[in-house]
């Protein structure tokens, strides 16, 4: 019994200790294997076959099935150009110019990484329904406020969850095989905040 | 050394042991996971079409709201799977995803641009010949996913890519 008990004892201690490897992998990971540009961050081919079994568990739990390079490329922001996380009880602008490649879009995800539940049913804007302004840029607003949407209603907007962090995608579709190799360097949309409810 | 830091050395060299083999598996069991249904919904080896995403979706984490998704769950470990479909005028792909998540083949507008496209999928260890109508692919697992993209764009054309991955074909080459 004694004996069972010390065996049992190390199953747990060897567990505790694969969860904490797991853990703080999983930390430095997102520290060190993202390329980061500005308020982006992006790994560079996280569907490709000769990716490393750590890069392969990371898209695996954020993704899925995600295309390698050259076929898309895709950032994510988790927070604004301050460098401060996104929340629905701000409101945010993303201004930005087009991007070369056939398409691209922006997607607002929840906390849990799904799109956000809105009446209107619109959960992104692509390269074909965003309306450029006349330099050829836009400007997109990020807000969970009813009439700040009224206001900007014939504008760019999507909705964001209200008082819960969210996340946006930038999708890139087809941007050339030369595009991957300056990822650190592209222009990419701001993401800027304007304004939060309790401020 | 003494007999307390040899035992916690060796706890920790399984410890990361196991946590290797956590690492390894993550993808595999995910798409276990996904794919959990996929038998009893008839899946695979064939086709199924996916409404445009919503709020509602949840079978993959970060779905693409500008995306039609359809595509076939393939088992090739005895007949090659013949997929066929119309291409559609709007951006589009067909990617192959094995039991791992690797995206290990991706065929898209700029290999085939009008008509009809037709391919075939064959299992691990393959080289076929014999083939001389459609595109070869050959995966490095017996079973994974096929998925067909199709950009929706600012949606004038949704009933024309809603009838493309409707009639999307997939069926293994003997049946």
């Amino acid at each position: 019994m004694i004996l069972l008990r010390r065996y049992l004892l190390y199953l747990i201690a060897v567990i505790l200790i694969a969860v904490a490897f797991t853990y703080t992998s999983a930390k430095l990971y997102e520290e060190f294997a993202f390329i980061k540009n500005d308020n982006w961050q992006i790994l560079p081919s996280p569907g490709d076959k000769d990716r490393d079994m750590y890069t392969r568990a990371a898209v695996a739990m954020r993704g899925t099935f995600a295309l390698s390079k050259p076929e898309a490329a895709y950032f994510h922001a988790f927070n604004d150009i301050e460098d401060v996380k996104l929340i629905g009880n701000c409101t945010y602008n993303i201004i930005g110019d087009d991007i070369e490649s056939r398409w691209w879009s922006i997607t607002v995800y929840n906390e849990d990484g799904y799109l956000v539940e809105n009446d209107e049913k619109i959960y992104a804007l692509n390269s074909e329904t965003v309306d450029f302004n006349f330099e050829g840029g836009f400007e997109i607003f990020l807000t969970s406020e009813d009439n700040f949407i009224s206001e900007i209603s014939e504008k760019n907007w999507i909705r964001v969850p209200n008082d819960e962090h969210f996340s946006v995608a930038l999708r890139i579709y087809l941007p050339g095989e030369e595009y991957f190799s300056k990822l650190k360097r592209v222009d990419l949309p701001k993401i800027e905040k304007l304004r939060c409810k309790d401020e | 050394m003494n007999s307390f830091l040899k035992k916690l050395s060796l706890l920790a060299i399984i410890g990361f042991l196991l946590h290797l083999i956590i690492i390894y598996y993550t993808p595999t069991l995910m798409m276990k996971y996904v794919g959990r249904n996929w038998e009893e919904q008839n899946m695979i080896n064939n086709s199924f079409a996916r409404d445009l995403p919503t709020s509602d979706f949840t079978e993959v984490i970060r779905p693409s709201a500008d995306i039609l998704y359809g595509g076939c769950v393939y088992d090739v470990t005895y007949f090659p799977l013949v997929i066929e479909t119309e291409v559609p005028e709007t951006y589009w792909s067909i990617s192959f995803f094995s039991e791992n998540t690797d995206n290990f083949s991706t065929v898209n507008e700029n290999s085939h641009n009008f008509g009809k496209l037709k391919m075939y999928l064959f299992g691990p260890g393959s080289t076929p010949t014999k083939v001389t109508d459609g595109f070869i692919v050959v995966s490095p697992s017996n079973k994974g996913l096929m998925l067909m993209r199709q950009f929706v764009g600012n949606g004038s054309n949704v009933e024309k890519l809603n009838e493309i991955q409707n009639n999307l074909n997939c069926k293994l080459q003997d049946s």
